[in-house]
């Protein structure tokens, strides 16, 4: 008789998910399903609806990442109404996505997967949390991990005028100019910023890469996946959270393919799973093997260590440092496993810190000329950036006068969805032995999904 | 020359602009579009689309309460 354990809810994510495992007659893990319950349907109400609507609606799928839907939605406004926004308003728009994911990172490292870490797998149940985490490393980070969120949800407030989501967007540019008063402020932001960034670094020096169990962990095949990488890069494939092109390497790290927005559905497929409302993506060049790994499957995985690796560095001095060192330790391009997305996931906050201060000494930040007027009749709009968990595309398809006859959304946590049930496949496999569970083996199986940092609002949507 | 009215009450920016382009392909040579909006931008919106498409900014009247009537010349 096949029995089965459920874990309902899994805890310390974005959504509601539950992981279901299926054991054999002796006891050992045949299957495993990573399950979203959820059904939104933002694709199908939308229809018949304005596009210029959709910055400000689809941003609702999710409470946790809005300004990414917001930037990849206003994106695709731009392509939709075939206007170029000004320099001022792509500097705007960069910098609010570039806080956001800032702060976003800052609450996975510290609130969700990261007390998985930081207070050590094995600790009990209810202390690897935000409360663990300030029990280990004291009161003082908890204080300054709110108040650097806090100031940085602020600098959102000014570009983008809400702290969560955005009403700045519209095709063409912003509907506001940054003024010029505001930019020592900005700048002392994006310092503290740097500064807090730096010492998260030092704290994962610390208490992570000089633990034996995350080393030990690391290094077990069950935490292993070699997939397909996926991230957006500039034009010297360096990681860009904005815009630029898409970029894919193969599981031994060589460039698969490239391609602009508008070609998405050329390398991009969405395939639909009897157990799950969350839809999986794969590779239309390798195709759909099942839920496998290596170069013959078409699984491949986004967000902050596929960025890496499918990146050749990144754009900013400290945050490039720390990228070499990190694939020097981890023994070169690509990293398979997926704990280290811990590691990518703080690098890019450096990154993030490092740019914002770059945005806010550029002149053209409080250029007044922040929008061109649309002046072509809409079609066929395609809008990418980079979520915090990965690659984000929004596709409008209207009639002459706007209004929408079709939406697709292809949201970052889908295109890890296979991976992620892999994984967890893989860590129940390792830790299940015989039948036997504990709260610490239970526990293990949710760090092959956390390190992800899944969003499971947004891959239901 | 056909008078064509769009009553754009009550749409913020920037969708009065986006209903004019969208309009834009239907109207002939000399034909006058006549635009009725209260978006605080509207007005200035208006002037920049007609600068760039090359079409005669005709008329603009003032009815209060922050409507404005615009009269754009194809």
């Amino acid at each position: 008789m096949t029995r089965r354990i459920i874990i309902d809810p899994i805890t310390r994510l974005e959504g509601h998910g539950k992981i279901e495992i299926r054991l054999g007659s002796g006891g050992q893990v045949d299957r495993a399903f990573f399950q979203v319950p959820d059904f939104r349907g933002f694709e199908k109400f939308c229809e018949g609806r304005a596009a210029e609507e959709m910055p400000t609606l689809t941003q609702k799928i999710c409470g946790v990442c809005p300004t990414a839907h917001h930037i990849a939605s206003v994106k695709a406004l731009d392509d939709l109404f075939d206007v170029e926004p000004t320099e001022a308003a792509k500097k705007i728009r960069e910098l609010m996505h570039t806080a956001f994911i800032y702060e976003d990172h800052l609450l996975h490292f510290f609130y969700l997967g990261g007390p998985d870490i930081l207070v050590g797998s094995d600790d009990k149940r209810f202390g690897k949390n935000i409360f663990g985490v300030i029990g280990k490393l004291g009161e003082r980070i908890g204080e300054e991990v709110i108040e650097i969120r806090k100031r940085v949800r602020g600098l959102n407030a000014l570009v983008s005028g809400s702290p969560l989501y955005p009403v700045c967007g519209l095709p063409g540019g912003v509907s506001k100019p940054v003024p010029e008063e505001e930019r020592i402020g900005i700048k002392e932001i994006a310092r503290d910023a740097l500064a807090f960034a730096r010492r998260c670094l030092k704290i994962f020096e610390e208490e992570v890469l000089e633990s034996r169990e995350y080393v030990d962990l690391t290094h077990l095949d069950a935490y292993s996946l070699e997939t397909y990488y996926m991230g957006m890069v500039d034009g010297n494939n360096r990681v860009s959270f904005y815009d630029g092109e898409i970029r894919i390497v193969d599981p031994e790290g060589g460039e698969f393919e490239k391609f602009g927005a508008i070609d998405y559905l050329h390398h991009l497929e969405e395939r639909v799973d009897t157990w799950s409302y969350m839809k999986t993506l794969y590779l239309k060049g390798v195709g759909w093997h099942g839920l496998r790994e290596g170069k013959e499957s078409g699984l491949y995985r986004v967000g902050p260590l596929a960025r890496l690796n499918a990146s050749e560095g990144l754009a900013t001095p400290l945050a490039q440092q720390e990228y070499e060192r990190m694939f020097d330790v981890c023994g070169g391009k690509p990293v398979h496993n997926t704990l280290v997305y811990h590691w990518a996931r703080l690098i890019e906050v450096l990154y993030a810190a490092e740019r914002m201060g770059e945005i806010a000494v550029d002149d053209q930040l409080t250029d007044p000329e922040i929008r061109n007027i649309p002046v072509q009749s809409p079609r066929k709009g395609v809008g990418i950036c980079e979520a915090p968990r990965g690659t984000l595309i929004h596709h409008y398809e209207t009639d002459e006068a706007a209004i929408l006859k079709r939406l697709n959304l292809l949201v970052a946590t889908q295109n890890n969805a296979g991976a992620i049930s892999l994984s967890v496949l893989k860590a129940a496999r390792a830790f299940i032995k015989e039948g036997r569970v504990s709260d610490l083996i239970l526990n293990r199986i949710e760090m092959g999904y956390r390190a992800y940092d899944p969003c499971m609002a947004c891959a239901t949507h | 020359m056909d008078i064509e009215i769009l009553d754009m009450l009550g749409m913020k920016c920037p969708q009065p602009v986006l209903k004019i382009a969208v309009k834009a392909p239907d109207m002939n040579a000399d034909d006058i579009l006549e635009v009725l909006g209260d978006c605080p931008t509207f007005e200035r919106d208006v002037r920049v689309w007609c600068e760039r498409l090359g079409k005669t900014f005709l008329s603009i009247r003032d009815e209060g309460s922050g409507r404005k009537r615009i009269q754009i010349r194809f």
